[in-house]
């Protein structure tokens, strides 16, 4: 008897031990930007933030893997590379797969995909690319499918001595985790949309707390990603109809500024939707009104500290979302500091 | 257009059962002195119709791009149809331009987004390919296919970007050209380059001249406002930016006032007074401008002040900007612009006279003219006027000629828009839906000869044969009620004439013996519906029947009496909009029926019929099947007391008791009087399972 009171104390005390937070993040960080535009140009501006928050990873994503009407997979919106990226700055090419190619043969894509990375590496002369990683809202559905491309993704990228990680989305986080180096904790597009006007959408602490149990034991390496953009969003009434692009809120004959972050549309007019392929327009009616939504700062600075209580090392690395000269002065150099700090 | 205002003539008593509720029309604009058709592949289709006469049949753009595919090797024994037609001809000058185009589109772009990446050497080689026919296409000496050629080289420096040697060779080449679709083409192509190399403005305004609405849209994205186009006018008066500038803030101002369907939210928006200061600003503007005497397109100008004097309700200065705009200097399309806008304004202080009327009937026949209406009534030619012809129909004119007392007038007037393949539902509408007294009423006079020469004109496009007259007047008498009426319509009505009608399906499918409460006759919504072989007409029958046992009932007495009525309320239900056999009474059904006006009401007629039997019986059997249907109906008509819904949180379904409304009230009468009589043998009672379903959750 007394064995087996020895034995299950060993076990447990084992099991417990294999949950415990790793208390260290991911191998050489950084800080960090996540640059998510279909042209590779950077700015003064940018550069600027790049040399001034010391930023040594840049997580470029270099195209989409989407599905195609016959069923086939295939890469789109491939970036193009208009400018260089600083020499000391190291790129991690970045691929978004939307999560309905999971279930349409993704298991015969990951040589064609690591390939296809490795020649646009050459081709744009990106040196040093040491890793590379994976977006995709993978679901429990799903899951199967991509945890095996992963694996094959994983024993590819072996080959040629890279690492891999991947993004995690807070609900991923109840579920078991992918098999790649380490996972990147997105903590923005928390919420949704529809309730924006009574939680941010894109980065609420009250959204993020229920998955605050997992994060201390989740089985992956983890570094944190936080958000610096705002979002334009068009009601009708109480009914959100749109996100809006950069749309210039200061036009005083089409927006009338009626709060800190509301507008009133006074005329009506079409816009262009220029991140929409076949040339759709969003139509603003006199009344509607544009919410400008961006997550306070020390909203973020405070689930900043929180995932740091929960689980050390997990803000060893920060990444911003994302490089981009109509985000960058939505926060003062004060609140970068405290968000990239450790 | 863009979003859809509620269609103001559904308000309007006079023409009332239009049947489906959730019909809209959109809110057309009616200012357009910019081509809004300009499309990106417009040049590519004006050049095909080159090809086309070329190889003597039709080409499409995908027939020109495939030469792509082509490789050339083969390129000899190609089946591509613009090689073969050069092979025929033993046309080596369009051989070689071909194959020229052929490594041009092969080259042309790099295919980034396949799995295959490019390499250095595959850009690089390339670019080398572009650099060759660039070089061949300039060394082109002869005159036949210059355009072609001179296209080629823009094509070539606009995919190696370089856009310096485009705006170059424009300049010293392609501008001295004639001008042709190519030669659009080719500043489409300039503009970008100029557009790449910091000359936006120059850029901007070539857009606007070539007609390239997605390229202003984007180049003028920040302009588009009072202070856009009084810095564009300052600019230079005759930009051609200022023609999509000025109709976009016409056509916006339109939009603005068009959404006044809520108060409350125009309400807040005339609070900020910012939209009526733009607009009164945009007045004042345009007359500095038509005085500065500057511009070269005051009909512009004008007609843009006097349509918005127009929406904001300064009708003299509207109608006189408008007039006066028609005869004042600019392109045809803007003085077009102005008559059209003309047109809308007038009706608003029409008065019915003869003047108006003629009017109206020149302006409607130049408005054919400009839609390019197909003889066959099956295409518009230019779908601007035919938005401009629905706006001054359907908004303006009926609603004026209704409110005159016009009523046959209108509905011809709709009549002739649904006949002339404008969009219109109306007309149908208020032909099936009209009583039997209107519709006669407006026969005879589409068949008369009235005195003016407008209302002559509406009616020459209209018919209505023998066969429709005789089984619309049969169904409005049946749906009416007058089934003895109805007979000596629908029996001249050809079996053939029914089978064609898509309710044939159900008609032959739905019988109207069979109690409804009992039974319900289920067969779906098939969207392939093939029309039914019939054996006779449903609807001549039913009246038949419904005759015949008016004539029994009057005849009987006692149970049997009862007997026949509670049949007769069946049969009534069945007619109604609710029933199974709807066909008998409409010609279409849909979930958003209701009772309509012109129509008898055959449910509650049937209620009454039930409610009498349950009261006169003496038998508890029938009477139970009285309130068995009476409770069926008020299920039907105000809803079910059990509800089927779905547990979101624990993904499934389940069903809610809901204890207040009529249905609850007639289910707890009809289980209260079959627990009081539990010897009568009652299987669709016992077997219902909406009852047990009932008597189970009140437990």
């Amino acid at each position: 008897m007394r064995n087996i009171l020895t034995y299950i104390l060993l076990a447990t005390i084992i099991a417990i031990a294999g949950c415990k937070p790793e208390g260290k993040g991911v191998d050489d960080p950084k800080p960090a930007v996540y640059y998510w535009r279909t042209s590779l140009k950077l700015d003064s501006m940018e550069r600027q933030f790049l040399s001034d928050n010391k930023v040594g990873k840049m997580y470029v994503r270099y195209f989409d893997i989407v599905i195609d009407k016959n069923g086939n997979l295939h890469p789109n919106a491939t970036i193009t590379f208009d400018d260089s990226i600083p020499a000391i700055i190291e790129v991690i090419p970045t691929i978004f797969i939307v999560n309905n190619c999971l279930e349409h043969g993704i298991d015969t894509i990951a040589p064609l995909l690591v390939k296809r990375v490795l020649q646009m590496n050459e081709t744009h002369d990106i040196a040093g690319v040491k890793e590379m990683q994976i977006d995709c809202d993978w679901t429990a559905t799903t899951q199967h499918a991509y945890f095996a491309f992963l694996e094959q993704m994983k024993q590819l990228l072996d080959e040629h001595g890279m690492k891999l990680s991947v993004t995690i989305r807070l609900h991923q986080l109840a579920m078991e985790a992918p098999p790649a180096n380490y996972g990147v904790l997105m903590m923005y597009n928390t919420g949704e949309l529809k309730d924006s006007k009574l939680r941010n959408p894109i980065l609420d602490k009250r959204d993020v707390e229920p998955y605050m149990k997992y994060v201390a034991d989740y089985k992956l390496t983890l570094c944190a990603a936080y958000p610096n953009f705002s979002w334009q969003l068009l009601y009708t009434g109480d009914k959100f109809r749109d996100i809006l692009y950069s749309e210039d809120l200061s036009d005083s004959t089409l927006y009338r500024r009626v709060s800190d972050d509301k507008y009133l549309v006074v005329s009506s007019i079409d816009l262009p939707n220029y991140l929409s392929s076949n040339s759709s327009y969003t139509y603003l009616n006199a009344g509607d009104t544009v919410l400008v939504i961006k997550p306070e700062a020390a909203s973020i600075v405070q689930v900043h500290d929180a995932l740091s209580h929960k689980r050390p090392g997990i803000n060893d690395q920060v990444i911003i979302y994302s490089l981009n000269n109509s985000s960058i002065n939505n926060y003062t150099s004060s609140d970068y500091e405290k968000i990239y700090r450790p | 257009m863009k979003k859809f205002i509620a269609l103001s003539i559904l308000a309007i008593a006079t023409l009332q059962a239009l049947a489906c509720g959730g019909w809209v029309r959109p809110n057309y604009y009616m200012f357009s002195v910019f081509n809004r058709n300009q499309m990106e592949n417009t040049y590519q289709q004006e050049a095909n119709k080159f090809w086309e006469s070329y190889v003597g049949g039709e080409v499409d753009s995908y027939m020109v791009e495939s030469l792509a595919y082509v490789e050339p090797k083969e390129f000899n024994k190609s089946d591509n149809k613009l090689i073969t037609a050069a092979r025929k001809k033993g046309d080596t000058e369009m051989l070689s331009y071909l194959k020229l185009l052929n490594k041009y589109l092969k080259n042309n772009g790099a295919d980034v987004n396949g799995w295959d990446y490019p390499t250095k050497a595959d850009i690089a080689n390339r670019k080398a390919s572009i650099l060759q026919v660039k070089k061949q296409a300039l060394a082109y000496k002869g005159s036949r296919l210059k355009n072609q050629y001179a296209l080629l080289v823009m094509r070539c420096n606009m995919t190696i970007l370089e856009h310096q040697a485009n705006i170059n060779y424009w300049n010293t080449k392609v501008s001295k050209l004639k001008d042709n679709t190519y030669k659009k083409w080719m500043k489409d192509i300039y503009a970008g380059a100029l557009y790449n190399t910091g000359n936006k403005d120059k850029a901007c305004e070539i857009y606007a001249e070539l007609g390239d609405m997605a390229s202003i849209k984007y180049c003028m994205r920040k302009k588009r406002n009072l202070a856009g186009i009084k810095q564009e006018y300052d600019k230079n008066p005759n930009s051609p930016t200022l023609t999509f500038l000025v109709q976009d803030f016409v056509n916006n101002t339109q939009e603005t006032l068009d959404n006044n369907s809520d108060p409350e939210i125009m309400k807040y928006v005339e609070a900020t007074g910012i939209y009526k200061n733009d607009i009164n600003g945009f007045i004042d503007f345009s007359g500095k401008v038509l005085k500065e005497g500057k511009t070269k397109s005051p009909a512009m100008w004008e007609a843009a002040r006097g349509f918005v004097n127009y929406m904001v309700g300064n009708q003299d200065d509207a109608i006189k900007q408008l007039t006066n705009a028609k005869s004042l200097e600019g392109t045809q399309r803007m003085k077009d612009n102005a008559r059209a806008c003309l047109m809308l304004a007038s009706i608003k202080s029409a008065e019915p006279s003869d003047e108006f009327f003629n009017y109206m009937l020149s302006e409607y026949k130049w408005l054919d003219k400009k839609a390019g209406v197909s003889k066959d009534f099956t295409k518009v030619a230019d779908p601007h006027y035919s938005d401009v012809y629905e706006r001054v129909t359907f908004d303006n004119f009926v609603p004026l000629l209704l409110k005159w007392g016009k009523n046959n007038t209108a509905t011809a007037v709709l009549g002739m828009a649904d006949k002339k393949a404008y969009s219109s539902r109306e007309y149908s509408e208020i032909i099936e839906h009209d009583s039997s007294n209107q519709f006669e009423e407006f026969y005879n006079y589409i068949h008369s000869n009235p005195g003016s020469e407008f209302e002559k004109y509406a009616i020459s496009t209209l018919s209505i044969d023998d066969n429709k007259f005789n089984d619309l007047m049969g169904t409005k008498l049946l749906r009416e009620g007058e089934f003895q009426a109805a007979i000596n319509y629908l029996d001249k009505v050809p079996l053939n004439y029914i089978k064609d009608q898509s309710m044939s399906f159900y008609m032959a499918r739905k019988d109207y013996n069979i109690e409804p409460w009992m039974t319900r006759q289920f067969i779906g919504c098939d969207s392939k519906i093939k029309y039914a072989e019939l054996k006779s007409n449903a609807k001549l029958q039913y009246c038949r029947d419904m005759v015949a046992l008016d004539k029994k009932i009057a005849n009987a007495t006692n149970e049997q009496r009862n007997q026949l009525l509670y049949k007769k309320a069946a049969l009534l239900y069945q007619a109604s909009y609710k029933g199974d056999c709807w066909y008998l009474t409409h010609y279409g059904s849909s979930i958003y029926d209701e009772q309509q006006k012109n129509e008898y009401d055959f449910i509650n007629a049937a209620s009454i019929l039930l409610r009498d039997v349950e009261k006169n019986t003496a038998s508890t059997d029938m009477a139970l099947k009285c309130v068995f249907a009476q409770t069926f109906i008020t299920g039907e008509t105000s809803g079910y007391c059990i509800n089927k819904e779905y547990d979101w949180e624990n993904d499934k379904t389940f069903y809610k008791l809901i204890t207040e409304g009529p249905h609850y009230h007639a289910m707890t009468r009809l289980v209260n009087y079959r627990n009081q009589h539990l010897k009568v043998d009652a299987p669709y009672y016992t077997k219902c399972g909406i009852v047990n379903r009932f008597i189970a959750m009140n437990k």
